[in-house]
Order: structure tokens, then C-alpha cells, then sequence
């Protein structure tokens, strides 16, 4: 499906705005062949404390997205198989919880997980999941994760990552299954979302539908998406350039004390804050890019897990900063419709050629 | 403007490196990698063939303490020469600035379920004197042996 190409000019603060609002999914450059497509979903049935997304499409990339809610205690792990799941001990995984030690682990059956180290506990989930898959080669993944904590703004989420292999070399994945290793059974709003890539696809269609595009063309205290149309995943990225100062990002413009994260900068201790922002800048660094997924369900937190990469200063002598970030919007009654950045500090603007992109799929 | 595809490249043989041919790059690009190793291969990822010392890298392995390497001629994204990679990027392209990236990979580990894979998470950035817009990714095999028929790397991009 697509929309037509909008384009206009939105001035907001002293600076001027180039701002798209688009969708469809048609392939946009040169190739005429889309990014990431939806090759399946399953949703929780509240009695079941797997969920399985069945007759994939060979690929040789998968990204998914689960978001997991929960009834009782619950800790999702992933399981792959061809023709069906594999519950045998074949899976190796290491995984961090809140930039803790890591937990190193071999021969399981229950699958990777992305969260081991934090609570198992009856807290919604956010996973997103990288997986590679060439049938003579164990099946690699790479994952993150975002525990909500209990309901409230006072309540920091916690943050998992992860990598682990599905150790099969005889056959590409047909099928993958998240796994409540509590054994208890996911709520029946959750949901498992598998997307692929393949080298060989000809598809012009994409899961992710641009929402917003904004690029500054002079320079501005404000960076804003504009209002979006609500969709329950969201993935956003962004580039940020100031003369100096720091800046917050919002949901909505709310600038109440709204918003939870938990973030480590350049592998440092954890931070956890309740604060008026979603998030900020590390360490007031001249430019930025950051790479977020998120959950955007009406009724739930908004729960997002971003990394980001500052630099405070340029040239190739100096190494940038890295930070990984999950935090929440304690709000339960809207969906994220937009985004912005601001700088906190008066006088100060970010310079042209900042920019926000965001898309999203329900 | 929609993700769409900007280039793949999958090795039919063995070979040094594995290096798409040239692109046009946008603004936002995701570099996707699934790389085998012909016994030994380091994962030393240039932009545009560009083998300047214009990189500079932080990274953790397995969640240790963060190493920095500056004014290199490439990125080492490798954590065992010898084990299967998957990697992803994400990197972004403003004219006439800095080019940063984020990246994730997991090194597969010595073949069995039960050897763990290894994790880095990385921090790069590419600084082109002149500015340069991204036509081409490329990883090396460094000082090691070669790719393995069958790795692959994709790249997707929007403005």
C-alpha cells in the first residue's frame, strides 16, 4: 500500500524544517527492491507459554520483534527449527543483564535468551532479534531486550543483550519460537513479529512505512518528527549536531516527569533516572546518531531500546562515545505520534543538517 | 523515501575480501554481513575503498572494559578469525560531516552447542577529507587466509 509523497515546510523554533510525511512501503532507491518484509506473526494465547511463528521463508537475515506480556513470571528465549522446533540441547548463548557479568551458557534446550542476569519476573518485554541463516552454518543471533519493571514511572526498566547460535548445520530455520523459560504462560496480547532479507529478494514492499523525516536546514533549538501517524512498532533514527549544551527528547511534548531509562555510556556503570525526557545527551557531545526500536501499544508503557553513537571531538584521533539505552514512557492511555529534540540550554541551536527519521508498522 | 536495497554481495569462491560493488549510499544505510572464514579471516571493514587512517573505533568483547583505537586504516570488526561472523550496522551519512556507526556482531565460537559465541558492540567513525558520500563496504581479510565461499554482506539505505 502507499501514500502519496508529501513534502512541506514546517518552521518551528528560529530555524526551518524540511519535514516528509510519508508511507508506503515501495522500494525507494535505485534497485526498486524494499528493505525488510513481515514473512510471519503469531500472538499469544494466554494459555500457551510458547509462540510460534511457523512456514518461514528461507532468508538469509531475520529480525524480530516480541513483545511479550506477561501474567505471571516470565523470562522469553528463543528456540529455531526446520519442519520442527528444536527443544534438544543445542543452543549456546551469552547474554548481559544491566551491563552486568555475563552468564556464558552451553548444551541448553530452552533456547537463547536475551535477558538472563535481570529478574524473571512479571514484567512486560521488548526483544529484538537478529538471526542468521545459511542451512551448513550454525544459526547466529544477536539480541536486546527491555524489561518494563513494574508499572509506574518510578520504576527503572532494565536492560538485557545478547548473543547465541542455534548449533544445527544440516538445515536452514523454518520456524521460530519464543520460549517462557518460567513456564507460565505469555498474555494473550503478546506478540512474535518475524521479518527477513535475502540476497535473492526481488520484493518492493517493506514492513517498516516511513512516518516522519525532518532535517534542519538552518540551524534551530527544536528538532521535531511532527505528529505521526500511531503505529504500534516503532524504529527511529537520528542525527544531532549543536554548537554546545545538551538536549532532551520527548514523546508527544511531554515534558512532565514522565519518562524512566537506564543507560551505560562507553560500557561505564548503569544509570537509572526518572526524569522529564526520554533521552538526552551523554556527555553534551557536538553530534550524535542514534538507532531506537520501540513498542507504541496504546494501553501499555512505551518501551524503547536504543544505542547511540556521541562524538565530542572530531577527527579521526579521538574515539567516539558508546551508549546503550532502553527507557520507558510511563503513559497508558496514548501511542508516541511524535518526537522531538530540544535543546536545554538557552542560546544554544542545533545546527543545520540535523535530522529525525522515523517508521513504523502496527 | 522507503528502505530499499543499495547492494549485496555474495562470494561464489574463496577470497580475499568481500566488497560490494559500487553504490549510491544514503543518509541512513543498514549494513548487514553473514561472513565465513577460508580457515582465517579478519573482519577490517573500509568504507569506499578507503584505506586512510581516517577511522577511529571503540569497542567492548563479551561486556569487558571498552578499547579505543584511533587514526586506523580500517574498522576491526572481528573477534575470532577463525569463526563465522554475523554482523549489523547501522551508519549514518550527513554531508560534509563526521560518518558514524553502530554496530552489533556475534563471533559463532568454536562449532558446537556447547561453546557459548562471543559478543562486541561497537562505536566507529569514518572521517573523509574531502567529504565522501558511501559507494562502497567492504570487509578484509587483513593478515589471515580468506573468506569462505558464501559470505555475504547487504546494504539497505534511505535519505
Amino acid at each position: 500500500m502507499s501514500f502519496p509523497f508529501l513534502q512541506s515546510y514546517l518552521g518551528l523554533g528560529s530555524g526551518l524544517q524540511t519535514k516528509n510525511a510519508a508511507g508506503g512501503g515501495g522500494g525507494g532507491g535505485g534497485s526498486g527492491i524494499g528493505g525488510w518484509v513481515e514473512l510471519g506473526r503469531a500472538s499469544g494465547t494466554g494459555s500457551s507459554q510458547t509462540i510460534t511463528v511457523s512456514s518461514l521463508a528461507n532468508k538469509r537475515y531475520y529480525l524480530v520483534l516480541s513483545h511479550c506480556i506477561s501474567s505471571a513470571n516470565i523470562a522469553p528465549a528463543m528456540r529455531l527449527g526446520n519442519g520442527s522446533v528444536d527443544t534438544g540441547s543445542n543452543y549456546a548463548w551469552r547474554s548481559s543483564g544491566n551491563g552486568g557479568v555475563e552468564n556464558v551458557y552451553g548444551n541448553q534446550s530452552e533456547g537463547m535468551r536475551c535477558d538472563d542476569n535481570i529478574a524473571n519476573d512479571n514484567n512486560d518485554r521488548l526483544n529484538t532479534w537478529y538471526v542468521s541463516n545459511f542451512a551448513s552454518k550454525e544459526k547466529l543471533m544477536i539480541g536486546h531486550s527491555i524489561n518494563r519493571n513494574s508499572v509506574g514511572v518510578g520504576n527503572a526498566p532494565r536492560r538485557g543483550e545478547a548473543v547465541g547460535k542455534w548449533a544445527n548445520t544440516s538445515s536452514a530455520l523454518d520456524r521460530i519460537q519464543i520460549n517462557n523459560t518460567q513456564n507460565t504462560a505469555f498474555g494473550s496480547d503478546s506478540e512474535v513479529v518475524v521479518l527477513g532479507y535475502d540476497p535473492a529478494d526481488t520484493h518492493s514492499n517493506n514492513f517498516w512505512t516511513e512516518l516522519a523525516s525532518t532535517t534542519l536546514t538552518s540551524d534551530s533549538s527544536t528538532i521535531s518528527s511532527g505528529t505521526f501517524t500511531a503505529k504500534k512498532y516503532l524504529w527511529f533514527q537520528y542525527y544531532t549536531r549543536q554548537t554546545t549544551g545538551g538536549f532532551t527528547l520527548r514523546a508527544n511534548g511531554d515534558s512532565g516527569s514522565n519518562y524512566h531509562r537506564r543507560f551505560s555510556g562507553d560500557g561505564g556503570a548503569e544509570n537509572t533516572a526518572t526524569s522529564a525526557q526520554l533521552w538526552g545527551d551523554y556527555n553534551a557531545g557536538k553530534a550524535s546518531f542514534g538507532n531506537w526500536f520501540g513498542v507504541n501499544t496504546s494501553s501499555k508503557e512505551k518501551l524503547f531500546i536504543g544505542h547511540v553513537n556521541e562524538v565530542t571531538t572530531t577527527g579521526a584521533g579521538t574515539a567516539p562515545s558508546r551508549i546503550e539505552v532502553v527507557m520507558k514512557w510511563a503513559n497508558t492511555s496514548s501511542q508516541v505520534t511524535s518526537l522531538a529534540f530540544n535543546l536545554r540550554d538557552a542560546g544554544t541551536n542545533f545546527l543545520a543538517g540535523s535530522c529525525i527519521k522515523v517508521w513504523g508498522s502496527d | 523515501m522507503a528502505w530499499a536495497r543499495l547492494a549485496t554481495k555474495t562470494l561464489t569462491s574463496a577470497g580475499a575480501n568481500i566488497s560490494t560493488d559500487a553504490f549510491t549510499g544514503n543518509k541512513f544505510n543498514q549494513i548487514l554481513s553473514h561472513t565465513f572464514a577460508s580457515t582465517t579471516a579478519a573482519r577490517d571493514l573500509t568504507f569506499n575503498n578507503s584505506s586512510a587512517s581516517v577511522y577511529a573505533v571503540r569497542k567492548s568483547d563479551n561486556g569487558g572494559a571498552d578499547s579505543t583505537a584511533t587514526s586506523q586504516s580500517f574498522a576491526e570488526l572481528r573477534f575470532n578469525s577463525n569463526e563465522d561472523h554475523l554482523h549489523i550496522i547501522y551508519t549514518c551519512w550527513v554531508s560534509s560531516q563526521e560518518k558514524l556507526a553502530v554496530c552489533h556482531f556475534v563471533s559463532g565460537g568454536t562449532v558446537g552447542a556447547g561453546n557459548a559465541p562471543n559478543r562486541t558492540e561497537v562505536v566507529f567513525k569514518f572521517v573523509p577529507s574531502p567529504d565522501e558520500s558511501l559507494t562502497n563496504v567492504k570487509f578484509n581479510k587483513g593478515s589471515f587466509v580468506n573468506f569462505a565461499i558464501d559470505s555475504n554482506i547487504m546494504v539497505i539505505g534511505t535519505d
